[in-house]
Order: C-alpha cells, then structure tokens, then sequence
C-alpha cells in the first residue's frame, strides 16, 4: 500500500497554500495572551476563594456568638479610655498631621513610579 | 528510523514538560515544526484558505491549553493531527457538504490486482490529474486517511488514535479508499 506512488504524487503535487508569513509570531502571540487569561483567571479565582472563605468564617463565628452564647457583646468589649490631650501635644498635632500626610504622598509616588517603570521594562 | 522517532519522542515529551513548568516560549518548537502539516490537513477538509488558518490557530491554542492532559502515549504530532481533524469535523458540521456517493457492487467488482498496478505507475499526468480531482471527492475521513498515511507517513495505529478507530477499521478504510479512486477515476 505504501507504494501507491501515483497517490503520493497527486497529493504531493495538489497546490496546498501555504500559511501566511507572520503566522508562527502571531500564533505565539495568541499563546502569550492566553497565558496572561489564566494567570488573571487564577488570580481571580483564588481572591473570590479567599473573600468567600473568610466571608463564611465571619457568618459561622457570629452564628456561634448568637446561638451559643447567651451574653451582651457590648458589655464584654472593653471600653475605650476618655483621652484628654494637652494644651502642649494639641500644638504639635498639625505638624505630626503634616509628615503623616507627606509620608503617605511619598509612599504612593514610590509605588506610581515603581510601577510605571516595570511596565516600560516589560514592553 | 525508530530510534530516531523515540529520541524525538523524548525530546518533545521534554520540551512539554518544560512548556508546563513555565518556558511558554518554547512552544514555538511545535508550532514552527507542524504549524505546516496541520494547516495541510486542515485546508483540504474545509477547502477555503482562510478558515483553514484560523482552524490551523484554534487547534494549537486547544492543544496548548490541554498540554497537561498529554499523556505521552502516542506522538505529539499524532495528537495535534487528532485535535485539528476533530476541531476541523466540527467547523464542516456547521455547513452542509456533499459528496459522490460510488456505487459500492462496483468497488467490489474492482480486482486487488488492477489497483496495485494502477497506482503503482505515476508517470502519466494525465491520469495524476484525474486522481487529484478523485481525491477533492473523497468525505472527510477518506481524505484524512490518506493524507496523514501517504504524506505524513502516519503508520496505521497512528491513524486509529487520529481518527478514533480500531487497528482493523483503519486498514479496511485505507483498501477501501483505494478501491473508490479507482471506481471515481475510471467511470
């Protein structure tokens, strides 16, 4: 049967277009691509299994706290002090207010930048 | 021919693991080495060039999205040829295709021998180009046969795995395939 020579010929000879020059590239393209939609997947999956888990840990503990405990929650929790703050600490409160702020718009502008330049790294 | 065939064997089987544990990268190795031979199955069974490419993209994003279900029990290539031929079935099952049918007392009627001289001799081209247009007649599933077993060199257990077949179905389709090009060339 592997002789059939003149069956080989005609399908050898059966003009068989051939693929488009960029198909290799734009194939490995379209594999990257799907490589990106698993690991959003993935991710995604993994925050909902995550959001879910503790959403249901909390539902079971209050649960428990209504069902088999039979006290008032607020009486159990621990009151907070009455703070009085000095006439002193009152005057350097704006300036703490300063730097707390100025730390935080460094912090963001770290990050912003930080990821700013990850992306012109990895294009 | 067969050492050669397990080290390839072995080879891709590493390069598949290696895909799988991260190296995306090198699945350009299967899609430079049969980006071709599949878009050849492929163009014959839906006929237009076009689909054909875009069926050629959708197997290897199949076969790369299953690549873990690759067991490693038949050739890499046997297995891209299985997922192109099914994904290709399924893109002809959408529009209607018909094909001539061969009276089948007349393929009974044809003697082994006739067909062994008759496809034996490819010099006249006369003849060559009416085997080709016998071939464009053929359904599916004939076409697949004889593709992947005179061009791709696909031995028949190769074939029953592509094609979802036993051992023995593959070789009466194949002397059967036979049997109608001759019927469709000489009628």
């Amino acid at each position: 049967m592997n002789n059939d020579k003149a069956i080989i010929k005609a399908l050898q000879s059966t003009e068989s277009p051939r693929l488009s020059a960029d198909f290799n590239s734009r194939m490995m393209a379209e594999v990257y691509r799907a490589v990106e939609r698993k690991k959003k997947r993935a991710y995604i999956l993994s925050l909902c299994l995550v959001s879910g888990v503790s959403l249901a840990l909390i539902g079971m503990a209050v649960y428990v706290f209504y069902t088999y405990f039979s006290f008032d929650l607020s009486i159990q929790l621990p009151r907070f002090p009455k703070m009085e703050f000095s006439a002193e600490s009152k005057s350097i409160s704006g300036f703490s207010i300063y730097i707390a702020a100025l730390s935080l718009i460094l912090i963001g502008l770290d990050h912003y930048l930080r990821h700013k330049w990850m992306m012109r790294k990895n294009k | 021919m067969r050492l050669i065939q397990y080290m390839n064997n072995q080879d891709e089987l590493n390069y598949i693991e290696r895909i799988l544990a991260g190296e995306t990268n090198l699945y350009s190795y299967f899609v430079n080495s049969y980006s071709n031979s599949i878009y050849s199955l492929i163009v014959r069974i839906v006929l237009t060039n076009e689909d054909a490419e875009e069926l050629t993209q959708d197997s290897f994003l199949k076969a790369f999205k299953k690549l873990d279900t690759f067991n490693g029990d038949c050739s890499f290539s046997t297995w891209l040829f299985r997922i192109a031929y099914n994904t290709a079935i399924s893109a002809t099952r959408k529009r209607k295709m018909e094909f001539p049918m061969v009276d089948e007392a007349m393929m009974e009627s044809v003697p082994d021998e006739a067909i062994e001289t008759f496809f034996d001799q490819d010099e006249n081209e006369i003849r060559l180009q009416k085997l080709e247009e016998a071939i464009t007649k053929l359904n599916v599933e004939e076409k697949t046969l004889i593709t992947l077993f005179y061009t791709e060199d696909k031995s028949v257990a190769e074939l029953a795995k592509v094609l979802d077949l036993t051992n023995e179905n593959v070789k009466v389709k194949l002397y059967r395939v036979r049997k109608k090009l001759y019927v469709l060339m000489t009628k």
